[in-house]
């Protein structure tokens, strides 16, 4: 049996899955909002978005998973993420194919960079084989790289054809972080 | 008896009371819905020292004749073999009595068989009669520890305490969800147990058989209202999807 976690650690990991659950929940509502309006006007690029959008389900059953083992509540939110994730997907696919990548590449960057910084908490407070954390550890690492995955997919579609490009990245980028502040609090 | 709590509460203030290895089961922290991070391959922190163990369970077995009072604690640390004044370890008194029974009595909600039920709902109906009638050997003194659990300094705790118990039923009936229901469900359960707790303040059945059906049928009702709302938020959406399928068909025509 290893030691007892420190409330520092089990504080930390709380919030993790909590922000990470309602952070996967809005991805999976995103590319589900982008992929109802394209599988009607842009029949080439949906089965691109069903894609990226499949990954970003199975994200979200890991993390409702988690939340359920380790017996941690969700956002208080959830209704909340849900409508604003799904009314941004629909709204940035109806502005058209750039947008909607321009909406993923600010969305994938600003969750790129906070797995990257969960990643780096939890290598440093957990050392190497702590039992049952070498899971998480991996799994928040895979998550990045697909999140990453997607902001290139984003980029090579021409996501910095939108227009107003910088307003709308910058926008969406705000958007996320105030989200993730306040999902790791309620 | 009024001198004996100045004592104490003083006492407490200026430190008294150990400093190093709080008990969780007795932290001030207001995280009202907060339970922290659980899993089976860490040990969880113990509530209690063996000491305080020894002294509580002492206390408790003189709850029936002496209600949840500070004479009770006497009693406890005497049968434990510590001094009177050993009482000041805990900075709550005659409260630190009622938490332990909500401890203990919660832990012993994990030994309770429900995997012969079949549907969550006879699951949730067991757990909630199984840990009411746990109050039963307290049952004439429930009243004080109920005033105590209301007072304002503990009330935050006790809350705490309630949110726990309705956690471990829907946790032990194996109901997982990552929705708002989370919500919702925890807190039927709460105002459900919370009441049938008053309820049986005043039940003389046998058995405490009118709680049990109290219980049984305030359930009954909250799936009532359940289907209720259900019922019609799907009447609703039904008819969103024929009025946008009525636009259409309209706009096609011309």
């Amino acid at each position: 049996m290893a030691r007892p976690l420190t409330k520092a650690q089990k504080d930390f990991l709380t919030k993790l899955i909590r922000v990470d659950q309602a952070g996967e929940l809005g991805a999976d509502l995103i590319y589900n909002g982008q992929h109802s309006v394209f599988k009607r006007t842009n029949k080439k690029l949906a089965p691109l978005i069903h894609h990226m959008w499949q990954q970003e389900v199975f994200h979200r059953q890991t993390f409702n998973r988690l939340q359920n083992d380790h017996r941690i509540r969700p956002s208080l939110l959830t209704p909340i993420w849900k409508a604003c994730a799904f009314t941004l997907g629909a709204s940035t696919a109806l502005m058209g194919k750039e947008a909607a990548m321009a909406c993923t590449e600010a969305v994938e960057t600003v969750i790129g960079g906070h797995y990257n910084a969960q990643l780096r908490w939890l290598v440093e407070n957990f050392p190497k084989d702590t039992d049952g954390m070498e899971e998480i550890k991996s799994m928040v690492k895979q998550f990045r790289d697909e999140e990453l995955e997607h902001l290139d997919i984003a980029i090579e579609n021409d996501s910095n054809q939108a227009r107003p490009y910088w307003l709308l990245t910058e926008t969406i980028k705000a958007g996320c972080r105030g989200a993730i502040f306040v999902a790791e609090k309620l | 008896m009024s001198l004996f709590k100045l004592v104490g509460s003083s006492a407490s203030k200026y430190g008294f009371v150990r400093a190093t290895a709080p008990n969780p089961g007795c932290s001030s922290g207001i995280s009202f819905f907060s339970r922290s991070f659980y899993s089976a391959q860490f040990p969880q922190e113990p509530l209690y020292t063996t000491q305080e163990e020894s002294i509580l369970a002492c206390a408790l077995a003189h709850v029936p004749k002496l209600g949840f009072t500070d004479a009770a604690l006497v009693q406890g640390c005497r049968d434990a073999g510590y001094i009177d004044s050993a009482r000041m370890v805990f900075p709550r008194r005659e409260y630190a009595i009622v938490e332990y029974h909500l401890n203990t009595s919660r832990q012993r909600m994990m030994e309770i068989e429900v995997s012969n039920l079949k549907t969550v709902d006879e699951k949730v109906a067991k757990l909630i009669i199984e840990r009411i009638l746990m109050n039963r050997p307290v049952i004439r003194q429930y009243t004080d520890a109920l005033a105590l659990m209301a007072k304002p300094s503990n009330l935050a705790n006790s809350l705490q305490h309630l949110h726990k118990i309705s956690d471990e039923v829907w946790w032990q009936a194996a109901d997982r969800t990552s929705d708002f229901d989370w919500y919702t469900k925890r807190a039927s359960v709460s105002a459900i147990y919370s009441a049938a707790e008053l309820y049986m303040l005043s039940d003389s059945s046998p058995d405490f058989r009118d709680t049990q059906d109290f219980i049984k049928r305030k359930l009954e009702q909250r799936n009532e209202a359940k289907y209720a709302v259900d019922s019609v938020v799907e009447w609703a959406s039904t008819n969103a999807i024929w009025s946008v399928n009525v636009v259409k068909s309209l706009w096609l025509r011309g």
